[in-house]
């Protein structure tokens, strides 16, 4: 068992302490790193408490009820900041990036701490798979935000449609880690390629679009 | 392995079709014009995508279990939405313009929804589904309305059609075997005949006056009828309306191409 919270206490103070210190998209930037880390822990608890309400297994939980809470947790402080406050596309897109690297930071911590850091390799094929898949599907949810605010489409199906496939997109990644072989390695792969998929046509439309 | 294999053919056709979609819808995105249309129609392909891919995993690691929480299913949710919403942004108007057609979209979403409870008794899963599928279906008879896609005629046809195989459906439940083999067949006979005279329409609009958006609702309406036939199909009758779906997904792209190019 390992104190998930005094974890949280631990990270986040030097972060807090930072940010009188910073101004501009570097407050911006750590503001939503440390969110990221707080719904983190607050995906865990609710995650938590629906597996035990239902009665699942921890595999079964991190595969079926897992992607849904974390997707829906880190989508909500986004929508928090796209509807309260006039934010540029640019910034949008700086707290997004901050969400999901906090949250798969502190993740990733928990469970370091949980299963040991002896295996280098390991480490990092985990740092580079969850790291990286959950800054993915959420740049693939702000894309979907950013384009439909800037074209005056937003619209609740489209929103939720773009979270709903950010969902699948982590369930996926969670299935396929799950078991070990051949599955695990393409699990690995998956949110590096996609990130690498999601790059290009980030980039293009970045050119037209000021993202 | 090599069962999977063969059980999953068909899905590997489907994700092979949209990576196919996906490649020509992403070309419409770069293409800038109508950028929202083309995003959202790539993300609903996506989604598709997604669905396949998640449906082979999970058959591939738990063969023959349960899933509580169907995640392929979200992706379809998905799907359904993000469609949605190419098609909120094309045709726009007031509600009361198609007051009726909506109202019998809506009785027909709502007996969908508790025929497919009827034979899953998944509650859940079934009423979330059937509210998002029920929504695209609205907005495609909202936007075939608009788009006058379906002359008067037409529309009582189409309204008959959706009538007798609902309640056709749900007499199934209540008669005796030997009834039931023939009233069944029937069904999927005019399940099919509805889903060849709209795919029939679409070509026909394609080769004729080519209006784009009732292009859009009408290969839209293709897409939607297959999907609603494969959920009321099993065995032969579902591979064939399975395929009817691969035949929308190319008609859906041409017409949203169309769209794009139109400006």
């Amino acid at each position: 068992m390992i104190y998930a919270e005094n974890i949280l206490i631990c990270i986040t103070i030097p972060l807090i302490f930072s940010l009188p210190f910073v101004r501009g998209s570097a407050r911006r930037m750590i503001a939503s790193v440390l969110t990221g880390m707080v719904v983190c822990l607050l995906g865990a608890y609710i995650s938590g408490f629906l597996s035990s309400v239902s009665g699942m297994s921890p595999e079964d939980t991190a595969i079926f009820i897992s992607p849904i809470v974390e997707e829906v947790m880190k989508l909500l402080p986004l929508l928090f900041v796209l509807f309260m406050f006039e934010t540029e596309d640019r910034h949008i897109v700086v707290t997004a990036v901050g969400i999901g690297s906090g949250f798969a930071t502190f993740e990733n911590c928990c469970y370091i701490l949980t299963t040991g850091a002896e295996r280098l390799g390991y480490i990092m094929v985990r740092g580079f798979a969850v790291g990286v898949m959950h800054i993915v599907s959420m740049i693939a949810v702000t894309i979907g935000l950013v384009l439909a605010r800037r074209y005056k489409a937003m619209s609740f199906a489209g929103l939720l449609g773009a979270l709903s496939i950010s969902t699948c997109f982590h369930a996926l990644y969670n299935l396929l880690v799950s078991e070990p072989g051949v599955s695990s390695v393409i699990g690995y792969i998956l949110p590096p390629l996609t990130a690498i998929l999601l790059y290009l046509p980030y980039k293009r439309l970045g050119e037209g679009t000021k993202i | 392995m090599k069962y999977i294999l063969y059980q999953n053919f068909l899905n590997i056709i489907h994700m092979v079709l949209m990576v196919y979609i996906m490649i020509r819808s992403y070309k419409l995105i770069s293409n800038g014009r109508k950028l929202m249309l083309a995003v959202y129609f790539t993300f609903g392909t996506v989604s598709l995508f997604m669905e396949d891919l998640y449906w082979i995993a999970y058959d591939f690691l738990r063969p023959e279990t349960r899933m509580p929480v169907a995640a392929n299913e979200i992706a379809e949710n998905a799907a359904f939405l993000l469609l949605s919403a190419v098609l909120a942004n094309v045709v726009q108007g007031r509600l009361k313009d198609a007051a009726h057609e909506l109202i019998g979209t809506v009785l027909f979403a709502m007996a969908s929804i508790g025929l497919w409870i009827a034979w899953s008794g998944e509650w859940i899963q079934d009423i979330v589904g059937g509210i998002a599928f029920g929504y695209l279906m609205c907005r495609v008879v909202f936007s075939m309305k608009l788009s006058d896609a379906l002359s008067v005629n037409e529309w009582r046809l189409l309204g008959l059609g959706v009538f007798i195989v609902t309640a056709g459906e749900i007499i199934l439940f209540y008669v005796p075997e030997s009834v039931k083999m023939i009233l069944d067949l029937a069904m999927y006979g005019l399940m099919f005949i509805i889903a060849v005279l709209l795919v029939a329409k679409t070509a026909a609009e394609f080769k004729g006056k080519c209006r784009t958006q009732a292009l859009l609702s009408l290969s839209f309406a293709c897409f939607v009828w297959s999907l609603c036939s494969m959920y009321m199909s099993e065995k032969y009758y579902y591979i064939v309306f399975y395929l009817v779906s691969m035949v929308s997904h190319p008609l859906m792209l041409r017409a949203l191409e169309k769209e794009v190019e139109k400006e």
